[in-house]
This record gives C-alpha cells, sequence and structure tokens, in this order.
C-alpha cells in the first residue's frame, strides 16, 4: 500500500517537472489579459504566429468564446530539431464577462501576434453616478 | 542553483542539456500516517538531439532572467540553422541580436501592459519584462550572414552554415 502510493506520486511528480520534453509539446492553450474600463471591457490574446482566419469569437449572452488552431508552419521541410519548445494545436477559451456588451460593436484587431477584443458595454451596465440626497 | 548548474555541466558528456529543479517531494508514511515532505535539488539531463560528432553544436541555456522567456525552436537544415522564438507583443525595435565570442544573444523586452485609469484587471496571465535567451554558436556558422525578421510575433533568426560546412557529393572520376 505504501509503495504503491509513493509510486503513484513519484510517478505524478516526475510528469510534472519543466525538464519532462511533453510539458513543452503540451497543447497550445494561449495566455489571455482582461482588463474592465468604466465604458468597455478590454481583452488580450497571445496568439503568436496563429494565422487570423484560423480564430474564431464568440459572444453568447455573457459568455466570450475565443477558439482557434494554432497550426505548425510546414515551411521548415527537411529539419533535424534540436530543440522544440513551441505547442500547437486547437485551442479554446471561454470567459464570463461582469456586464451584457453591445454585441454589434465589438472590434478585434490582430498586431505583432497578440489578438485584442474591444467589448463596449451596453448603455444599461456602465456605471452610474447616482446622486443621494441627504435630508 | 548557479554553482551546481556549473558543476553538473562538468561531469555531464558534450551535447546533455541540463535544468537544475528545486523539487518537492512527498511521501505517505504508513507508520505515523503523515505526508513526509523534502524539498531537494535536483538535476534533469536530457540529451539534445544531436545525430552525431559533428553536430553538436548548439548548448541552448533554459535559465530564463525574468518570468518572461520565449519559446525556441531549432532546426537544422542543409545549408542553415534557424531559430524561430515567439515573441507575441514585442516590438521589432526592442529587440536586439548580439553575436560575441561565438555566443548568440536575443535579449528585448516586453512592455507593461498600461492599465487606463478607474480600469481593473479581470485576468492578467501575460507576463511582461526583460527576457535573453543564448544560443551557443558553432564554428560552422557564418556569423556575418545572420538575418532575422518579426512576424506576427514570431521572430525568425537565419544562421547560414559555412560553405565548408554544406554537404558535399564528390563523384569519382
Amino acid at each position: 500500500m505504501q509503495k504503491e502510493i509513493n509510486r503513484m506520486f513519484d510517478t505524478f511528480w516526475r510528469g510534472g517537472t519543466l525538464a519532462d520534453r511533453s510539458f513543452y509539446e503540451g497543447e497550445f492553450s494561449p495566455a489571455v489579459d482582461i482588463a474592465e474600463e468604466d465604458d468597455q471591457c478590454l481583452v488580450k490574446v497571445e496568439l503568436p504566429g496563429v494565422a487570423k482566419d484560423d480564430v474564431k469569437i464568440t459572444m453568447e449572452g455573457n459568455l466570450l468564446t475565443i477558439s482557434g488552431e494554432k497550426k505548425e508552419q510546414k515551411e521548415t521541410k527537411k529539419s533535424n530539431y534540436h530543440s522544440l519548445e513551441r505547442s500547437y494545436g486547437s485551442f479554446s477559451r471561454s470567459f464570463t464577462l461582469p456586464t451584457t456588451v453591445q454585441g454589434d460593436k465589438v472590434g478585434a484587431e490582430y498586431k505583432d501576434g497578440v489578438l485584442t477584443i474591444n467589448l463596449p458595454k451596453a448603455e444599461e451596465a456602465k456605471r452610474k453616478q447616482i446622486e443621494v440626497k441627504v435630508h | 542553483l548557479q554553482s551546481a548548474k556549473s558543476e553538473a555541466v562538468q561531469r555531464l558528456p558534450f551535447g546533455t542539456s541540463v535544468e537544475i529543479l528545486l523539487v518537492t517531494k512527498r511521501r505517505f508514511n504508513s507508520t505515523t500516517n503523515h505526508l513526509e515532505e523534502t524539498m531537494f535539488v535536483t538535476v534533469k539531463r536530457y540529451p539534445t538531439f544531436f545525430n552525431n560528432e559533428l553536430d553538436r553544436l548548439f548548448d541552448t541555456d533554459r535559465v530564463a532572467s525574468t518570468t518572461f522567456s520565449p519559446a525556441m525552436d531549432i532546426a537544422e537544415q542543409e545549408n542553415e540553422y534557424v531559430l524561430v522564438l515567439e515573441t507575441p507583443g514585442v516590438k521589432k525595435e526592442d529587440v536586439k541580436l548580439n553575436v560575441e565570442d561565438n555566443v548568440l544573444t536575443i535579449s528585448g523586452e516586453r512592455k507593461n501592459h498600461q492599465l487606463p485609469e478607474k480600469a481593473s484587471w479581470m485576468r492578467n496571465e501575460i507576463s511582461t519584462g526583460g527576457f535573453t535567451r543564448t544560443v551557443k554558436l558553432s564554428k560552422n556558422i557564418n556569423a556575418e550572414k545572420i538575418s532575422a525578421e518579426l512576424n506576427d510575433g514570431v521572430l525568425k533568426i537565419v544562421l547560414p552554415k559555412q560553405e565548408a560546412a554544406k554537404p558535399r557529393t564528390i563523384t569519382i572520376n
């Protein structure tokens, strides 16, 4: 029993270390920044070397989904690899936004390998200033 | 950790990469019914994928100076080596390539994302800051003819081989 548990932990720690090659070759999952501003939400997604046409952005209610595929470039025909750290594959990330968004005014731009999405907040969701009178 | 690394490097055969890791190991002690934790420094070695003696050219350094360390591929082709680094959000003018004593240093900076006034992070996964990656070059690389381009957050560096290093077929008369 003890042996079994020790073996389990050993495997787990071996599998989880950075030196493991499969760690570098793991499925691609882009890093995301989301900033909430007064009148909009600004989303940044790291997608180096991903073609614009391979990215899909969908809004469903408050749920924003960014999905797509990072394809391996075929240009390197007859290559011998000495180091392989980049990862590829399909990805999908979903986020629940804190407010409703004007779906028809969502804008996206891809530059320097970073996808930026502007999500303007719906009128009623914008922060309102409420004046409270003290009697 | 650095001294442990240099010691390990000295003892290893050429063509082996080393990574020094701080590892926490947990063991279940059935007598005390407790999980015992021990931390220790370990040396991970893995062969770099060299085909033969002549191909032992690169020894990459994986120790990053900051949290942002771009992923790098090194491919060898008939007439050149191709280095590909992922540097999303890095501007061309913020990358520096330098060759000195047969070592290629790729360094740069990813600027901090400025959070506008009255804004707050809902999620902040993209790391920023300076980065450095170094690659030891073999003598058969023509350092004068190294070229680089940056497109869609992907930095591609082409290192042509010297004439003498290219494979040749000699016909017998």
